[in-house]
């Protein structure tokens, strides 16, 4: 089945978001902890991503929820439907700005190689600069259910995209499918969400150089892929 | 089993017992999902009592683990009967992978319960869906004496291309779309022998898997 | 302070294996020591041996009877390490080039502002090129020469360099884009003038390169004022 490579910047997720309030986790990182002059969404994407990386997202109950938000059963209940939702909702803004910074810095640069490597500097920013998010965006997610699941294929999907650009730096574009990228991104998420796991975000350590080679190799051949390996970017 | 002699002996029947277990719980997990399966429904679909199968398993998870290692191991055997060691490693690679595809085309419930499932079903089940990437590091591995600058590829890489393997045939598996999967075979080889082999040598590769594939 | 270049001079190095000169030859005959020490000794010696005879002969010319003379080990062992002379050279080119890779990043932590962490990275590698004489010329001059795949190796990771820099663009968004060739330049600008100190005898003196390196480098991001400021500071 021939796929064609949809437009970047029209994923459906990001659209249909955009009309919801929805938990601002930006604001965390400058503010630090937030205090009580915090908003409610904000303080209750603290509460979770904090449960949630402890004891895991089955072991999160609304009751603690709103313990760690400092907030009444009710006021939760006004804005979530439940755990699974305010879940969801909180790790969809994070993964809302992630896509944000990483599409953004793809813009940019004229080159698609500048461009992958301007992606992955914003994506690794982005996860050295709060280790408890990182994890939270990726590892908590597998246990949360199957619409996190999907949440966290969309994620993934959105990055072959970004990858199957490639295409173009072929002398054939056609003769690689739209499925190389796919298997590339589902490599390059499993390696992100093993070292993750292993306590990569808070050594901040640097593995773009690794990703940007399995990004360029099919698109780019084996030594311009192996030129990647090469970079030790100054952190 | 009716009270009084029996014939057959208990560890037949509890063997038996146990295959069905871990069979209805396949079948159930890959249908439903993990969180949906509960344990009374697998006891019925085994056509064995509640009692029962807290004598073989002590819960849930134990038993959906007890379900991966055992699909894993014989997905093992069939690799080591189908793929001979002493041929050329990126005929091993190819055939590994084609036979893989092939598992995954006849038994899509067993595939999905290994690659979809696993990563929604705890730590624990998470871990071994980790173990199984790794476990075929090693062979891939061996690809690297072929490369003279194998010294600068990264250690993760082998445990990457497994990965990157497991998600177009989790996407697929999700989409229902698991009879098309050996149609992908030529690209996925492509992919996977360009680090090693370089872009010319494993488009080669890659054209032969496709002439097989399409016979 | 004076530094000895030839070989026996023994600079120590705490940091890096093989890097330093001194590496003991072991007793002939049967050490009871296990194989991957001899092993790494033998690599370490080869390597080490390698550096200082192209340093002495240029590349070209260099022999791998030259190199296992100056390594006191068989023909033999060499090829049990390298199946060739050039694959020595990457090998020990790689060691030398992490080594110095990793001083620079190990003094770029120490500051939390990009600029800072550049200049510092640039003031390590002059030092390490101005402290090491022959070094210098084997990693920055003799690869060209070369040619071949120890050629494309040096132009990677000089390349390389172009990458690192290019990550400090998106915080320093200035009034209009930069240049897309803007790191190609002063990457290529700064090697040139490396280059040219080295050839010209003057390895030692490289680090009164580095104001003006500085002030070059960050002037498209900061603007001149501040890239002096950052330069003299």
């Amino acid at each position: 089945m021939r796929r064609t490579p949809r437009r970047r910047g029209s994923r459906p997720e990001q659209r249909e978001r955009r009309g919801q309030g929805s938990a601002d986790v930006s604001g965390r990182i400058e503010a630090g902890r937030p205090g009580d002059g915090a908003p409610v969404s904000e303080r209750i994407a603290t509460a979770v991503i904090e449960l949630v990386g402890s004891g895991g997202y089955e072991s999160v109950t609304v009751a603690a929820i709103c313990g760690g938000a400092g907030i009444d059963r009710a006021t939760f209940e006004s804005s979530y439907d439940g755990k699974e939702d305010c879940f969801l909702r909180v790790h969809g803004a994070i993964a809302d700005e992630l896509c944000l910074r990483v599409n953004a810095a793809f813009a940019a640069p004229s080159s698609w190689l500048d461009r992958i490597w301007a992606a992955g500097w914003a994506a690794f920013g982005f996860l050295h600069e709060d280790p408890l998010r990182a994890r939270f965006l990726l590892v908590e997610v597998n246990g949360a259910g199957s619409r996190a699941q999907s949440r966290r294929d969309r994620i993934i999907e959105g990055l072959a995209e970004l990858i199957d650009g490639g295409r173009n730096e072929l002398e054939e574009p056609g003769s690689v499918s739209r499925c190389t990228a796919e298997m590339v991104a589902g490599a390059i998420y499993g390696t992100v969400l093993a070292r993750v796991q292993g306590g990569a975000a808070e050594r901040r350590e640097h593995f773009l150089p690794e990703l940007v080679y399995m990004a360029t190799m099919p698109y780019l051949g084996a030594r311009a892929a192996e030129d990647a390996l090469l970079v030790q970017p100054l952190r | 089993m009716p009270p009084g002699r029996h014939l057959i002996p208990h560890d037949f029947v509890a063997q038996n017992q146990r295959e069905r277990l871990l069979l209805a719980t396949a079948e159930l997990v890959a249908e439903r999902g993990y969180q949906k399966t509960t344990i009374e429904l697998i006891a019925k679909t085994a056509r064995v009592a509640l009692v029962t199968f807290y004598e073989h398993f002590k819960g849930k998870e134990e038993c959906f683990l007890a379900a991966l290692d055992e699909s894993a191991a014989a997905a093992g055997e069939v690799f080591a009967e189908l793929v001979d060691p002493g041929q050329p490693w990126q005929d091993q690679i190819s055939l590994g992978l084609e036979v893989f595809l092939e598992m995954v085309e006849k038994e899509p419930a067993r595939a999905k319960l290994c690659i979809v499932e696993a990563q929604a079903a705890g730590r624990p089940s998470l871990a071994r869906y980790q173990e199984m990437l790794e476990s075929v590091a090693p062979k891939l591995r061996e690809g690297r004496a072929l490369n003279p600058r194998a010294s600068l590829m990264p250690d993760g890489l082998e445990v990457a291309i497994a990965g990157g393997i497991a998600w177009l045939v989790h996407r697929r598996l999700l989409a229902g779309e698991a009879d098309g999967l050996k149609a992908l075979l030529p690209e996925m080889l492509q992919v996977t022998l360009t680090p090693y082999l370089g872009e010319a040598e494993a488009g080669r590769a890659a054209d032969a898997a496709q002439a097989r594939v399409a016979a | 302070m004076a530094k000895g270049t030839a070989k026996g001079k023994g600079k120590d190095s705490a940091e890096g294996e093989g890097v330093g000169r001194q590496t003991t030859r072991l007793p002939a005959g049967r050490h009871g020591l296990p194989r991957e020490f001899i092993l790494q000794n033998q690599r370490e010696r080869i390597t080490t041996a390698l550096v200082d005879v192209v340093a002495e002969r240029g590349y070209n010319a260099t022999t791998v009877a030259n190199i296992t003379k100056a390594a006191s080990v068989s023909r033999r062992t060499f090829y049990e390490h390298f199946p060739d002379k050039e694959a020595c050279f990457l090998a020990a080119y790689a060691m030398v080039s992490s080594h110095i890779l990793d001083s620079m990043q190990v003094a770029a932590d120490a500051f939390e502002a990009w600029p800072q962490k550049v200049r510092a990275a640039l003031a390590t590698m002059l030092r390490f090129l101005a402290g090491e004489p022959e070094l210098a010329r084997v990693c920055m001059i003799e690869p060209v020469a070369a040619g071949g795949e120890i050629a494309a190796r040096h132009r990677s990771l000089m390349q390389s360099f172009v990458t690192i820099l290019k990550a400090g663009r998106p915080q320093h968004s200035g009034k209009r884009p930069l240049p897309e060739a803007t790191e190609e330049t002063l990457v290529g600008g700064i090697i040139s003038l490396i280059v040219r100190e080295i050839n010209a005898g003057r390895t030692e003196q490289l680090e009164k390169l580095l104001p003006d390196l500085v002030e070059l480098t960050m002037a498209p991001y900061l603007g001149a004022e501040e890239a002096a400021r950052l330069a003299r500071s």
